[in-house]
Formats: structure tokens, C-alpha cells, sequence
């Protein structure tokens, strides 16, 4: 009886193990589409009444207890999450530099005859219909024209990248502009994942308290950990209770419940101030500095070549001058560059000592273009692509005819009739195909379209450079998936087995049941 | 994809969904380039036949500028070579017959007149020919265009002192260029003091066909006046000295004509090759830009049966399903 009554007690347990078994397999299913979960398994372990057994084979099965679960364990693999985030932050890094130079590419799509390389053909165009007729009032205006879109073209082309330059990190001396900036937005996005971590690690550090996980809140952990990669690379300890030190370059970002280090953001004018550095001559870095401020009152200045890698990599490799990457800032410096050169060789022709301009009233040769360029900077400063425009004294009325078009090679022969001599226009169009020194021996149409290439190889580079990461990343998300993930089928399986389970130990217990009724009517 | 681990529901859908995206955009990209047809829809998608179209391009358009610029040019040299030969017939079958005719001196009083209001006649318009505008300038007067090359300058009795060429003398920089290439120009112009000569009785300066004729005219007033004796004998031989400078005018002109024609067939030449090259550059463009239709058209269908194949695929792992429907 005393058996009947323990067998009894036994199915009571394993039916309470499989039900259990069964609310473990029906949260998994619940949870197969969430994002971040991981699968959890039921494991079974035997349970056992640890009574002296001896020799005596009753007391042996005295001491069998039936099943228990041990504990639900988590699908995780470390290995697999760091090689993840890793490869994450690699990603968000170019997909931000493809982000800036897809922006620059896109002013320079001259595939559809619009842009400047357009502008400078119409612009020889109309010289050469100057060449055709140098006294023609309306040629000389067209010309005129063609030369004011060119420089518009420019001054667009300059203002966009300027625009795109400030766009993520500022303008680099304005507060303002930086608290406006995307950047400024990610740094505070990212400081909210800290503070969500630290708030995690608090509720794991309340919950963990002894051997058995925390399932849930570990996949809460884990995902802000990846949305945390997606901004920068980090170092990470995993403590017993499950909470996690974050840290960077061995500066403490989160630790147990507390954000310990917050990131900051000023201009790289404000920074340069206070470290004595003149700006923007002797920074070479980028228009924002990040600084960690930490609870204790440190303050960890200037960490942009920590951040290397992750969306804030990317904003801040981008926003720099540096050398040989196609930013922005190269590509202005290459655009002054076309400009600067296009206005210095046509100036020159303009005012040379030999070239004259057409006095339409008396229809004679003038030398009152010898002060007049062609091209000027609107504001006064050296010439840029920025600035570059058309004098207005060659916009005014009549002011076509102080376009320089005569020349005479032997200056002897001066004659103040011969407005027809379009010996200046000739020079002019000869420029077209000769090789300037200030555009290191390149064409002016060549050296655009040298630019245009180098935009697009950039492009082109790292949208290669992306497929490639992505196809890692994708690679290892699915074998993150493969082993963390729901399966329908094996869940449908877990849960036969241990319905089939519960139905065997309630048929145990209807047999124990009718055993002990036999029992008890024994008596009567 | 090879998959060495177990597959998880969730991890068979993205699978799937991943490779019908996949599908789609191939299909997806390859419309559009039927839609423009053109390979190149961003200067990323092959930076080298980018900057190889710009140049193409550019090139092309230059040669719609040079065979534009050669059009006027033969114009304008068509115009100047009619006018010469009518110079030149003029010359020879009017001009140079009336001196043949007075020189003689075979004629009486009525018909030297006759003869001599021939000539001034002829002067006119020898010297309206000089002074022809085309497109508003003057062609004949060099780089001075707006200058009226040709002025007559006629004493109180209405004898000719002088007729001045105003233009850009021959030995000057009269040239005026037109873009034929690549920094290749040719000369459009010529001179009018070396197609009509002039003439100036204070220096003595007597040119060309102008010279000759105005000499002609000032033998034939002598003549006509009824002088002595010894001035129609001065007079005839004048007349008959006068003879052979209207053959040297002819060559004289001829020889402008010649070099023309020559600037006219080098032109010719050039724009044979410049179709040539067109030709070409349209053919390398096409090879950059333009998509193979044939090639894309069946790359199309297989994308297009890539597409429909996952999507039923798809739809069929729905329907087989799980477990669940065999419960």
C-alpha cells in the first residue's frame, strides 16, 4: 500500500513535470517570431530518494522518485554572438560610408548629360560659335552665358558638397549645427542603449540569483548588445549573475547597474579651444570630437580613433579630410582646383598685353578688356568653386563686347580694324585639349571625368566591400538563427513527447487508482 | 548556401524570402535596363565605361561642332569662288574684249563712250563684288569685317585719284579661322588686295584687276577728249601695254581661287574622316552603353521563372507546412 500510495505521489510529480515541459514548449512557440529570442530546452533528470539501500531491493525502489527537471536551458554560443557583432559593426561602418559617398555620387551622375562635364562642353561649344562670328553681339552673349551656367554648375556642385560635408557631423565650429547633426542624434541613441543595459543588468542582477538563468532577460541583454554593435566595436565581461561590463579601451561604459561612462559631443573648434590647438589649420581629425564623461567626473577626451568601426566609425571616418578617401572635402579641394585653373588661363587670355576687345560704336579694336577677367569670386576672396562667377561688368549692357577676342601675334601689326580677328578665340578653344599644369597635366574635361571616375570606383568599392560583409553577416545571423530559433517541427515533437508522457502517467495513476480501490474493498 | 546545421522553421522562411528577393531584384534591375536601355544607370555600376562615355561623348559632340563649322566655312568659300568666276568670266569676255577693241583705235568718238561707260561700269562692279558682306561682314576686307573694303575716290572733273583697299593687307594678320578638329583650323578668308589689286595715282601704286581696269578707263577719257596726234598714239600703246595685265588679273584671281579650292577639299577630306570617326564613336558608345537586347531579353525570362519558381516554392512550403497540419 505504502508503494501504491508513493507511486501515486510519483505520477502526481511527472504529471506536474510534463505540464511544465509543455508550458516551456508553448512559450517557445509563442515566442517563434520575436525577434531576439532564444529557443530553451527542458532537461529531464531523474529524481532520487536518498535513503540507505543496503541489501534490500524493496528499499531500492523505495529510492526511485520518478523525473524532475533539472533546468530549462537557453540555445546561446558565444563564440557565434561575438563573430555576429564583430562583422555588425563592420557593416554599419561602410554602409554609413556608402551612405555619404552614394550622397556625393549622386551630384556627380553625369550619365544624363546635366552636370558639369555637360556645362564645360556647351561652354567650348559656344566659344567655338564665338570663334565663327566675333562680331556677332548674340554670340558673344551666348558665350557669355554658357560661362555663367558653368560657374552656377560649380557653385551648386560645391554648395551640395559642402552641405553633405556639415550634413552628419556639423560644420565643425557651430553648436548648433552639431546638436542638429544626425551624429548627435546616434550619440544619444546610443547612450539610451546603455542606460537599457544598465537597467537589464539590473533586473538580471535581481533575478539571477542562483544557478538557473534568467532566460528572457538574457535575450532582452543579448539584443541590446547587438544594437549596440551596430554603433561601434566594444569589450565585453559576462559576470556569473548574468550581467555584463561594458567597456571600451578599458574605459568602463556600463558596469552592473550603472552607466559609468556617457558619450559627448562637441565641434572640433570647441575641442581644439580648450586643448590649444589652432583650428582648423592644425586638425586634421573630424568635425565633431566624441569625449566619455564618466560618473566619477573623468573625462576621457577626444576617442574618435577608438571608434574605428560601427555607424559612429562611419559618420566620423567620412566626415574627415583624410587623405586619399573620397570625401567630400577631397572632392571640393579637386573642384577648387578645376575652377582656380579655368579662371587663371582664361583671365590671362582675357587681359593679354596682344588681345583686344570691339569698340561697337566705331566698330574698332579696344584695349579696355585689360582689366576686365572673366571670371571673379563673389565675395572677394581667392577664387573657388564655391565663389567663382562671371564678372558683371561683361553681364552689364554692352558688356559682351569687352570680351577679349583679337589677338595679334606680332603686335606690330596692330590694326584698329580688324574686329573680324578672332585670333584670341582660337587660343581659347586651344586650351580645351591642352594639358594644365595646375590640373597636374590633365585636360579640364579630363580632369572632371578622372573625378567622376574616382566617385564612382569609391562607390563602386564599397558597395563591393558591402555585399562582401553582408553576405557575412548574413551567413553568420542564419547560423545564429539555425541555433536559436524556433523549429515548429521539433517543438510539435517535444510537445507529443510529453503529452504522450502526461497521458501514460495519468493511466499509471487510473491503474494505481482502481488497485487501491481493490485494496480497500478487500476488507468489506 | 550550404546549410550544415539543423533548419529551423524560421530560419527555412528567411532562406526562402532572402532568395526570392534576391530573384526579384535580379528581375527588377534587369526591366529597368530594358526600360532605358542602357547598362550604365548609376556612374558606381562601371566607373571606367563611365568615364569612357563622357569621353566618348564629348567626342561625338565635337564632331557635330567641326562638320557644323565646315558647313559655314564651304559656304562662305562657295560664295567667294561663284563670285570670282564671274570676276573671271566678266574679264575675259567683257572687260579685256573692250580694251582689245580700243586699242585698235578703229573706233570713232560714240563708241570709245560707249566703250569707256562699259569699263566705269565694270569698275562698279568689281568693286560691289569686293565689297560683298556675307552673314554681315565683309569677306573680302580681311579681319577688318566691319570696314568697307573698297572706296573710289574721284577728283572735282570725276577722274579717279585712287581706289583703297581699307581691309587687312595681304602681308597683315587678315586670317580669319574656323575649327575644323582637334586644334586644327583653316583659313576662310582672303584678302582683297590680292584678289582686286588697287590703285593710286599720287604714288603710282597700280594692283590687280582694279590697277588694269582703272588705267583702261583713264587711256580710254584721253582718247575720247579727241587729243593730238601724239597723245592717241601714247594712249593706244597704254591700251595695248594694258593687254596682258588682264590675263595676269585672271591668274592673279585664279590662283586665290586655287588655294581656296584646296581649303575646300582639305575640309571635304576631313569631313569624310570626322563621319568616319563618327561612326565609330557611335559604335563604341552603343558597346558602352546600350544594352544587348537579345542577351537581356533572355536573361529576363530565366530571372522571370527564377522569380516564379521561388515564390511557388514558397507557397508550397506554407502548404506542406509543419507538423501542425498532420496533428
Amino acid at each position: 500500500m505504502a508503494n501504491l500510495l508513493s507511486a501515486l505521489n510519483m505520477n502526481a510529480n511527472s504529471l506536474k513535470v510534463n505540464e511544465n515541459a509543455i508550458s516551456v514548449v508553448s512559450n517557445n512557440v509563442a515566442n517563434m517570431n520575436t525577434i531576439g529570442y532564444h529557443k530553451q530546452t527542458v532537461n529531464l533528470a531523474t529524481r532520487t530518494n536518498e535513503i540507505p539501500i543496503g541489501n534490500n531491493v524493496y528499499r531500492q525502489i523505495d529510492s526511485l522518485a520518478g523525473v524532475q527537471i533539472a533546468s530549462v536551458t537557453r540555445s546561446t554560443n558565444k563564440y557565434l554572438d561575438n563573430a555576429y557583432r564583430g562583422a555588425l559593426a563592420q557593416l554599419g561602418c561602410l554602409q554609413q560610408q556608402q551612405n555619404n559617398i552614394s550622397d556625393i555620387a549622386d551630384l556627380f551622375d553625369e550619365l544624363d548629360g546635366t552636370g558639369i562635364d555637360a556645362g564645360l562642353k556647351s561652354f567650348f561649344e559656344a566659344l567655338n560659335d564665338l570663334n565663327n562670328n566675333p562680331t556677332d553681339s548674340t554670340a558673344r552673349v551666348a558665350f557669355l552665358e554658357s560661362a555663367q551656367t558653368l560657374t552656377s554648375l560649380m557653385n551648386t556642385t560645391a554648395e551640395k558638397l559642402q552641405e553633405q560635408m556639415y550634413s552628419q557631423l556639423g560644420d565643425g565650429v557651430s553648436a548648433d549645427a552639431l546638436a542638429d547633426s544626425p551624429f548627435a542624434a546616434e550619440i544619444t541613441n546610443i547612450n539610451d542603449l546603455f542606460q537599457q543595459l544598465a537597467d537589464v543588468n539590473e533586473s538580471l542582477a535581481r533575478t539571477q540569483t542562483g544557478n538557473l538563468t534568467a532566460n528572457n532577460l538574457l535575450d532582452t541583454r543579448d539584443t541590446i548588445l547587438d544594437k549596440i554593435s551596430e554603433y561601434m566595436d566594444f569589450d565585453l565581461e559576462e559576470y556569473p549573475n548574468g550581467t555584463v561590463r561594458l567597456s571600451l579601451n578599458g574605459v568602463d561604459l556600463v558596469k552592473g547597474t550603472e552607466v559609468l561612462g556617457k558619450f559627448t559631443v562637441q565641434t572640433a573648434s570647441e575641442y581644439c579651444a580648450q586643448q590649444g590647438i589652432t583650428y582648423p589649420d592644425d586638425w586634421d581629425g573630424a568635425l565633431a570630437v566624441v569625449n566619455i564623461e564618466s560618473t566619477d567626473g573623468r573625462v576621457f577626451g577626444n576617442i574618435n580613433d577608438t571608434i574605428t568601426t560601427g555607424k559612429l566609425g562611419g559618420y566620423l571616418t567620412t566626415g574627415s579630410d583624410d587623405a586619399g578617401t573620397v570625401s567630400a572635402d577631397y572632392i571640393l579641394g579637386k573642384l577648387d582646383q578645376l575652377a582656380v585653373t579655368i579662371a587663371d588661363i582664361f583671365n590671362a587670355l582675357q587681359t593679354d598685353a596682344n588681345a583686344y576687345c570691339i569698340d561697337p560704336t566705331t566698330w574698332t579694336l579696344s584695349d579696355a578688356n585689360r582689366n576686365v577677367n572673366i571670371f571673379v569670386s563673389s565675395d572677394g576672396g581667392a577664387i573657388s568653386a564655391t565663389n567663382i562667377k562671371i564678372n558683371d561688368d561683361l553681364l552689364a549692357d554692352g558688356g559682351q563686347w569687352l570680351l577679349a577676342t583679337a589677338y595679334f601675334d606680332d603686335p606690330a601689326q596692330f590694326d584698329a580694324n580688324a574686329v573680324g580677328n578672332n585670333s584670341n578665340v582660337v587660343n581659347m578653344l586651344n586650351t580645351r585639349e591642352a594639358a594644365q599644369a595646375g590640373l597636374g597635366g590633365l585636360t579640364f574635361e579630363d580632369f572632371y571625368s578622372a573625378l567622376v571616375g574616382s566617385v564612382g570606383t569609391a562607390l563602386s568599392n564599397i558597395d563591393g566591400e558591402i555585399e562582401a560583409q553582408q553576405s557575412i553577416v548574413d551567413n553568420l545571423d542564419l547560423q545564429r538563427t539555425a541555433e536559436y530559433s524556433v523549429d515548429l517541427n521539433s517543438e510539435l515533437t517535444d510537445l507529443i513527447k510529453y503529452q504522450t508522457a502526461y497521458s501514460a502517467a495519468a493511466r499509471i495513476f487510473t491503474t494505481c487508482n482502481s488497485l487501491l480501490d481493490v485494496l480497500v474493498s478487500l476488507g468489506g | 548556401m550550404t546549410i550544415s546545421q539543423g533548419i529551423s522553421s524560421q530560419m527555412l522562411y528567411t532562406i526562402l524570402q532572402d532568395g526570392m528577393s534576391t530573384n526579384y531584384n535580379n528581375y527588377a534591375n534587369l526591366l529597368a535596363q530594358i526600360a532605358s536601355n542602357s547598362k550604365l544607370t548609376s556612374i558606381a555600376d562601371d566607373p571606367v565605361a563611365t568615364v569612357n562615355v563622357l569621353k566618348t561623348q564629348k567626342g561625338l559632340d565635337n564632331i557635330e561642332v567641326y562638320l557644323e563649322n565646315i558647313g559655314i566655312a564651304q559656304d562662305e568659300i562657295t560664295e567667294l569662288d561663284d563670285m570670282l568666276d564671274s570676276l573671271n568670266d566678266d574679264i575675259v569676255s567683257t572687260y579685256k574684249p573692250l580694251a582689245v577693241q580700243a586699242a585698235n583705235g578703229t573706233y570713232d568718238t560714240d563708241s570709245l563712250q560707249a566703250m569707256l561707260q562699259q569699263l566705269e561700269g565694270g569698275l562698279e562692279t568689281i568693286i560691289q563684288i569686293g565689297n560683298t558682306k556675307f552673314n554681315g561682314d565683309y569677306i573680302f576686307a580681311g579681319t577688318n569685317v566691319k570696314t568697307q573694303p573698297f572706296t573710289i575716290n574721284k577728283d572735282a572733273d570725276g577722274n579717279i585719284t585712287s581706289v583703297t583697299y581699307n581691309g587687312t593687307p595681304a602681308d597683315g594678320e587678315y586670317e580669319r579661322y574656323v575649327q575644323t578638329g582637334d586644334g586644327t583650323y583653316e583659313v576662310i578668308n582672303a584678302p582683297g588686295d590680292s584678289v582686286f589689286g588697287y590703285y593710286d595715282s599720287a604714288t603710282g601704286e597700280s594692283e590687280g584687276i582694279i590697277g588694269t581696269m582703272v588705267e583702261t578707263i583713264n587711256a580710254l577719257k584721253v582718247l575720247v577728249e579727241q587729243p593730238t596726234e601724239a597723245e592717241v598714239t601714247a594712249a593706244n600703246e597704254a591700251l595695248y601695254g594694258l593687254l596682258d595685265r588682264f590675263d595676269e588679273s585672271v591668274s592673279q584671281i585664279t590662283t586665290v581661287q586655287t588655294k581656296y579650292a584646296s581649303a575646300y577639299n582639305n575640309m571635304e577630306m576631313a569631313k569624310t574622316s570626322l563621319d568616319a570617326t563618327e561612326v565609330n564613336l557611335t559604335s563604341v558608345l552603343s558597346n558602352l552603353k546600350d544594352i544587348d537586347i537579345t542577351e537581356v531579353s533572355t536573361d529576363l525570362y530565366s530571372a522571370m521563372y527564377a522569380y516564379q519558381a521561388s515564390m511557388s516554392l514558397l507557397s508550397q512550403v506554407y502548404q506542406t507546412g509543419t507538423l501542425l497540419n498532420y496533428l
